[in-house]
């Protein structure tokens, strides 16, 4: 009787083992190759409250990307921007001026993200990234006075300032037939230095090799 | 109930499944035998996962599947004792030209009510 508790275990086990050693041969085989680089290009359009120095309404970007595993990529973008941004009027009491500044970002902007790409050797692949963008913007005062007789009284400029806004978001990259050439549609999130988020849709195509 | 029993019912309880199993492998083998080579098939495995791929040969005790990936992996001989199940269903559009032609759709719509806007207002002047 003791030595029957144990056939009921081995029986089990012997039932099991097979199955559990092929489903590891299985595995093992699914070691999946994968293309070093990509490139792509693409428009982008930004959805928020706020304007933004570092993202423009609209741009068309272009993007390198080094994966370093089949699911870990680092890239660079370059963006078009030379956007000008209107940010308010205000009148000072004390100095009798009214004041209007524009903000002007330089020609192009720059992001470096990384990203984690879901599934192997796929020809749909989700994606999750995180990284920054970066454009440089200078700022333009005129000022006014408030007493008659109601001059402009000059115009002051900044000098142009790196500014930088974390981006996190996620997207597919959904494979064409010869398995290298793609589209990528995208959403990411970046924080303004008010706090306040704004959504960017990218859409674009793109090649693997 | 003795552990007699519970282990005469536990060997039963293998040998109708066993059983089963063979009758499924037989199912499926004659299922694949009747498809042409480069059949576009997915085959459920027991341990669960899923394999999409093309057809290349079927044996007395496996079929081997040429795995759709982007990139050319090495055919699959897959153990008929490992099938779940075989289909053999129509295969699509890629990814990528089923993106473009939702985008391409969707911006022929957006166009065609801007050209209708512009149109109500009474054209360009």
């Amino acid at each position: 009787m003791r030595r029957l508790r144990w056939v009921l275990p081995l029986v089990t086990l012997c039932l099991g083992l097979p199955v559990e050693a092929r489903a590891q041969q299985l595995d093992a085989a699914l070691k999946q190759p994968y293309r070093p680089w990509d490139i792509s290009g693409g428009v982008t359009v930004r959805f928020g409250e706020r304007d933004d120095a570092v993202v423009p309404a609209g741009a068309w970007t272009a993007e390198v990307g080094r994966y370093w595993t089949g699911h870990l990529k680092t890239s660079v973008t370059v963006a078009t921007a030379g956007q000008s941004n209107y940010r308010g009027f205000v009148y000072d009491p004390n100095a009798s001026t009214n004041s209007s500044s524009e903000s002007t970002t330089g020609p192009v902007a720059l992001a470096a993200s990384g990203t984690y790409q879901f599934f192997e050797n796929d020809f749909v692949h989700p994606y999750v990234s995180a990284g920054a963008r970066f454009a440089s913007a200078s700022t333009s005062t005129r000022v006014y006075s408030t007493r008659a007789p109601y001059q402009f009284l000059g115009t002051f400029n900044t000098p142009e300032r790196l500014q930088a806004r974390p981006t996190i978001g996620g997207g597919f990259k959904s494979y064409f037939g010869n398995g290298r050439a793609f589209m990528r549609s995208e959403l990411v999130m970046s924080i303004a230095p008010h706090g306040s988020p704004n959504t960017i849709l990218l859409f674009g195509a793109g090649v693997d090799f | 109930m003795s552990l007699r029993s519970v282990v005469a019912l536990a060997l039963m309880f293998a040998f109708v499944g066993s059983a089963a199993r063979a009758q499924d492998q037989n199912l499926w083998r004659s299922f694949a035998e009747k498809l042409p080579p480069g059949a576009f098939v997915v085959v459920r495995l027991s341990n669960g996962s899923t394999l999409k791929g093309h057809l290349v040969r079927v044996t007395s005790d496996t079929i081997t599947v040429l795995p759709k990936t982007r990139l050319p992996v090495p055919a699959r001989a897959l153990a008929f004792a490992d099938v779940e199940s075989i289909g053999n269903p129509k295969e699509g559009m890629s990814p990528g030209a089923k993106v473009l032609a939702t985008a391409g759709a969707a911006g022929g719509v957006v166009f065609g009510i801007f050209l209708a806007v512009v149109a109500a207002s009474g054209g360009w002047d």
